[in-house]
């Protein structure tokens, strides 16, 4: 009976209802970005997901990083743009003679968003708990992954005065300066840590040009501007990073004036922005390489012939047409171009000729007998903005010279899973340079010490001796002109077993609006939006 | 007599209850077990999924700590205790306890639901109360092509079409999203019609129906077209054009025989349609949250599935079975209560 | 309404047949990337439907693509029936016990989407196409269970029948000349929804891309793989789904209002 009653009465104020929501839509507008010329108070960036985690040491995702490349800063930084090393946080820094001490000088009056001073103490807070596994701070649940990739030479770190650091080597690594200005190595408060304890993880502390203030998963992660910012300060009053899944959603949202800036496009969706000069596309060759692993356990692929064959077959050049659209370049080695190692001259080594392919594979009729798997996943990574398409490309390719593929589908989590396990024939993956040396592509891919069952990035499980003796010497070189030699033969040795065939190099694209200035793509691919600001057209 | 009436319709409706409550504990044990059983047969050891780079040493001390290395009978006898209690442990992913991220997730999807499935019955109750009432080629039409168009448009390509529409062409409305970020956010309940009317800001709330508009009409199609043929075929009914005329015989007015008699006695095949379809909105939600990105339960837990996301698969699907469970049982006492002609049947008996 | 509803089915029966057509013949292979160099051309006199993004004849993606998606919702409805009516069977003539738990597990089967089984299934078996076609008939099991079981029992207490058992007919004279004539109308009719129930879960599921091969042509699966292109090519995006909603509108069309 009541519930009649409230049916009908809800009925009764049903137009009443949609006139007033009505009335609403039309009173507030619909792009609520102001269209005038001042500045907006706002920044809004869209991306395809959402941070993991804000822990600087224990992430691995882009939208991570650079959520935290607003809050957080390293002792040195990468200068805007390029490879080259920058004191940030320290003021200077000297490396000894025998490349075993590092030590910085802390810049003077930099103070954490809760008021922290930055003084050697406080930064080393950042270190000691990534370094010492008994650390309060060295929590349980964190894998502290990169730490373990790119430091273990560091032995100890310590205070020698108020405002200096040292870093103690246990031998010498010619990319630790390098790896020091990534994010692993960012500052954290510690005073966060012992007011929030293991919370820091979702509220991080850091000295950067925007705090953090609020953050709705899957939605959006609210930063404000630092007043305090020892630098330059920021220009907008709130910088907003949302997450929209669906790319063609992103992109409408940026057309309708909702968001500023965006990231994660597939080229294919840019086309309509290249003639509208509302917008400006950002792109430039990425640090990485998408390729696809061999499994040295598939036993029918171990051949190098058959590798050379089916390297062959894939027209490279098609994925960078037809799943980039041109916003990539074809991949002739695993380590990017420009990169210390790359020979300069010569013919590459992998060229399309899907004839002599043939040729070759048909002398391989067991091949043939159960189809090839070819293992892929769904979700866009950077190297691969679409990699269905591209499993899709190659297969074609290879069914053009008489072999027959099965495509495998695995969301990326469990795609993962089967490739550190060596589980696959072919697998597509892809690598982003962390720190711009060619020791974090190699040794990542070649090296037998990263062929561990589990947490193999050498996922074609590719051990050989000597590749291993020139990646640990070529670690150790300083001189440059020697490490350019160790590495041509390290591509060498890759050239002729193949364990793994680079397809591509994909762009970066970011698109944003005309008006932003100060906007620079970074070799990194990690996003600074504290210089961004905005000039009226 | 009418204290006697009372008094049995209390004693029927105790009965349904306590039937209605011994189904759920059943739905809850049926359904944690089955969830569990999928759970741990699934290949591939959630712990060392999560970690980058799994040493034994780490992956046995985080299996100790979320107690995953004891016996499967306690771990399940853990799993339902704890969800009873509200402790649904820490999301392997993100570490967040699950708990705050369903009450971030869920709100978002209910509400969408539950303003889709307003308008879905509005629509549904509007199309085929005209069509019925004005008696005209047209209105029929609306009607026929209503209930059509909810049950036969796949909902991901009607979204697209809206999307282009709404956001594209006229551009009225955001075309994914969930709110305006450059406002301050309502906080609260995580309904954002409730809390930015709470705030009694009338431009967060204008924001809220903004985003809500497209995947609410997207969602609603399908609603409005079960509502409008359930009222149809009662509509066929001669019985119905029998009451109809005795009511005008009485001097009734046309708006009040059709809004509150006959509105009366149809609400129960409303409510039971309503009520028995709610499992397959929820189904349809999921893929209106796809299409415009919409941050809910659907992505949340398709992410969770395909990560392995232990404790949020095991804690949210069985929070959303037990709601869908609970609507649907909501809805049958509804529909047992409402209509006249059910409840006068259970007292000519007694 | 009856003449309507004939010309329906028939125009139903062969949009279904054309479709199933499509698994036997298409104009081009519609998985060879023959026309790589045409990638994005609109329709022309040997394309009618245009090259899709990857160089395929998209005309006969899209044949192919009815085609399996008409023979999956075939299958998944097929499998559906048969274990609808192995449980009606056991709760009508098995033990006590069974006659009880089954219509119990059925109520709390109903309360699950089928898209949350379609995920639970997807949790231990890979994404493929049988998969997706196990996920959809079984998240439909309790609908048609219910509805047959309401079917079985009105014809099975009702007058004629009785008559005829009285009379002497045999169990089989009884199924095949009196039950089935009554009953084949109305198992037609559930057929056709739960058929059009299952086109449109299995395209939504193979939307979400849940169906593995990301190649396979299916109407859902197209449309997830052309969704980049939706302002570029918008007709990539379109005709699936335009397909989709015909197909289903002639279903829907053509089954007698009493679902």
């Amino acid at each position: 009976m009541n519930i009649i009653s409230y049916l009908n009465a809800h009925l009764r104020c049903a137009p009443v209802i949609i006139a007033a929501a009505s009335q609403i839509f039309f009173l507030t507008g619909c792009s609520r970005i102001d269209e005038s010329d001042k500045t907006p108070d706002t920044f809004v960036f869209a991306r395809g997901s959402d941070a993991q985690k804000l822990d600087p040491a224990d992430i691995d995702d882009g939208e991570s990083v650079n959520t935290l490349a607003q809050i957080c800063e390293g002792l040195v930084r990468f200068k805007s743009g390029t490879l080259d090393i920058q004191p940030w946080l320290a003021r200077s820094y000297t490396i000894a003679k025998d490349g075993l001490t590092y030590t910085f000088e802390l810049r003077e009056g930099v103070r954490f968003h809760d008021g922290t001073p930055l003084n050697a103490e406080t930064a080393l807070f950042t270190f000691e708990r990534q370094l010492d596994s008994t650390h309060p701070a060295h929590f349980l649940k964190a894998s502290f992954q990169y730490w373990k990739n790119l430091f273990q030479e560091i032995k100890t770190v310590r205070a020698t005065g108020p405002m200096t650091i040292e870093f103690k080597l246990s031998e010498p690594n010619a990319s630790i300066l390098y790896s020091l200005a990534t994010f692993p190595a960012w500052l954290i408060s510690p005073l966060a840590f012992e007011s929030h304890g293991e919370a820091i993880v979702r509220r991080p502390v850091g000295t950067g040009p925007y705090r953090f203030v609020d953050w709705k998963p899957n939605q959006a992660i609210i930063l404000e501007k630092n007043q305090d910012y020892w630098g330059a300060q920021a220009s907008f009053e709130r910088l907003v990073l949302r997450t929209i899944p669906d790319n063609t959603v992103r992109l409408l949202e940026l057309k309708a004036g909702n968001i500023h800036a965006l990231d994660g496009l597939q080229p294919a969706e840019l086309t309509e922005l290249f003639d509208n000069n509302k917008y400006t596309i950002h792109a430039q060759p990425g640090m990485n390489v998408g390729y696809m692993a061999i499994s040295n356990f598939a036993t029918r692929l171990r051949n190098p012939a058959i590798r050379h064959a089916i390297a062959m077959a894939i027209d490279r050049k098609a994925i960078v047409d037809l799943a980039l659209d041109g916003f990539a370049i074809v991949a002739e080695y695993p380590i990017p171009p420009g990169f210390l190692g790359e020979p300069h001259n010569g013919q590459p080594p992998i060229m399309h000729n899907p004839d002599a392919a043939r040729k070759i594979l048909n002398k391989y009729p067991g091949l043939l007998k159960r189809p090839i798997e070819l293992h892929t996943f769904t979700a866009p990574r950077p190297y691969f903005p679409d990699p269905l398409k591209i499993a899709s490309l190659i297969r074609n390719d290879l069914e053009n010279v008489n072999l027959k593929v099965e495509i495998i589908t695995r969301d990326f989590k469990s795609h993962l899973v089967a490739a550190r396990r060596g589980n696959f024939e072919l697998a597509l993956l892809g690598w982003s340079g962390d720190n711009g040396d060619p020791d974090n592509f190699l040794a990542t891919f070649f090296a037998s010490w990263a062929a561990v069952e589990d947490s193999a990035t050498n996922i074609s499980f590719y051990k050989n001796r000597a590749m291993d003796k020139l990646l640990i010497a070529g670690r150790q070189q300083t001189d440059l002109k020697q490490r350019q030699k160790t590495y041509e033969q390290v591509l060498v040795i890759w050239a002729r077993d193949l364990p793994l065939i680079p397809l591509i190099h994909t762009e970066q694209i970011v698109v944003t609006r005309s008006e932003v200035t100060g906007f620079q793509l970074q070799k990194t691919a990690n996003l600074f939006f504290g210089p961004v600001g905005w000039q009226s057209l | 007599m009418i204290a006697a009436k009372q008094e049995h319709k209390l004693k029927a409706f105790l009965i349904e209850l306590l039937h209605k409550g011994w189904v759920l504990l059943l739905v809850f044990f049926i359904a944690s077990a089955v969830i569990f059983t999928a759970v741990n047969l699934v290949p591939g050891d959630p712990v060392s999924l999560r970690l980058k780079n799994p040493d034994p040493e780490r992956v046995a001390a985080i299996r100790a700590e979320l107690g995953l290395d004891e016996p499967l009978i306690n771990q399940y006898l853990h799993y339902i205790t704890s969800f009873v209690r509200g402790n649904w442990g820490d999301s392997l992913i993100t570490g967040q306890t699950v708990r705050e991220e369903i009450s971030e997730y869920f709100p978002a999807t209910l509400e969408l639901a539950f303003v889709a499935l307003f308008l879905g019955v509005i629509l549904g109750l509007g199309a085929a109360f005209s069509a019925q009432w004005f008696k005209s080629g047209l209105w029929r039409n609306i009607a026929l092509g209503l209930g059509a168009l909810g049950l036969t448009v796949p909902i991901f390509w009607l979204g697209f079409l809206f999307i282009v529409v709404g956001s594209l062409w006229l551009g009225w409305f955001p075309s994914g999203g969930r709110f305006d970020f450059t406002l301050p956010i309502p906080q609260g309940s995580g309904f954002l019609i409730f809390d930015s009317l709470a705030a009694g800001r009338l431009d967060m709330l204008g924001a809220t129906f903004q985003y809500l508009a497209l995947p609410v009409c997207c969602l609603s199609l399908y609603p409005a077209a079960l509502v409008c043929g359930v009222l149809q075929a009662r509509f066929a009914d001669p019985r119905l054009h029998t009451l109809v005329r005795a009511l005008r015989a009485k001097g009734l007015s046309e708006w009040r025989i059709w809004l509150i008699h006959v509105l009366r006695l149809l609400s129960a095949a409303v409510i039971t349609v309503v009520g028995t379809n709610f499992g397959a909105l929820l189904g349809g939600a999921v893929l209106t949250e796809s299409v415009f990105s919409w941050p809910g339960m659907g992505r949340y837990l398709v992410e969770a599935v395909l990560n392995r996301d232990l404790f949020v698969v095991e804690n949210s699907l069985l929070l959303i079975i037990l709601l869908a469970y609970l609507i649907i049982s909501t809805a049958d006492l509804l529909a047992f209560f409402s209509n006249p002609t059910v409840r006068r049947h259970s007292d000519s008996t007694s | 309404m009856s003449r309507f509803s004939t010309i329906f089915e028939y125009a139903t029966c062969s949009a279904l047949g054309l479709s199933l057509i499509g698994l036997f013949y298409t104009p081009y292979n519609p998985m060879e990337q023959d026309f790589r160099n045409l990638a994005f051309s609109s329709a022309s006199f040997s394309h009618w439907f245009g090259i899709d993004g990857l160089g395929r004849d998209f005309g006969s993606r899209l044949w192919r693509g009815a085609g399996n998606t008409v023979a999956m919702a075939l299958i998944a409805l097929s499998l559906n029936f048969t274990i609808a009516s192995v449980l009606l069977f056991i709760e009508q003539s098995g033990p006590r016990l069974l006659r009880r738990i089954i219509p119990l597990g059925i109520g709390i089967w109903v309360a699950v989407p089928v898209i949350l089984i379609g995920l639970v299934i997807m949790v231990f078996l890979k994404p493929s196409v049988g998969t997706l076609i196990i996920a959809v008939s079984l998240g439909n099991v309790p609908l048609a269970f219910r509805q047959l079981r309401i079917l079985w029992i009105e014809q099975r207490n009702a007058l004629y029948v009785l008559a005829t058992e009285i009379l002497g007919g045999g169990r089989r004279h009884l199924l095949a000349y009196t039950l089935w004539p009554n009953l084949r109308p109305d198992l037609l009719g559930l057929a056709k929804l739960i058929l059009a129930i299952c086109v449109l879960e299995l395209s939504g599921l193979a939307f979400l891309g849940l169906i593995g091969d990301p190649d396979f042509p299916e109407l859902g699966a197209i449309l997830k793989q052309n969704q980049a292109y939706l302002f570029r090519n918008p007709m990539l995006v379109a005709w699936p789904g335009l397909i989709l909603s015909t197909l289903l509108l002639l279903v829907h069309l053509s089954k007698s209002r009493s679902y």
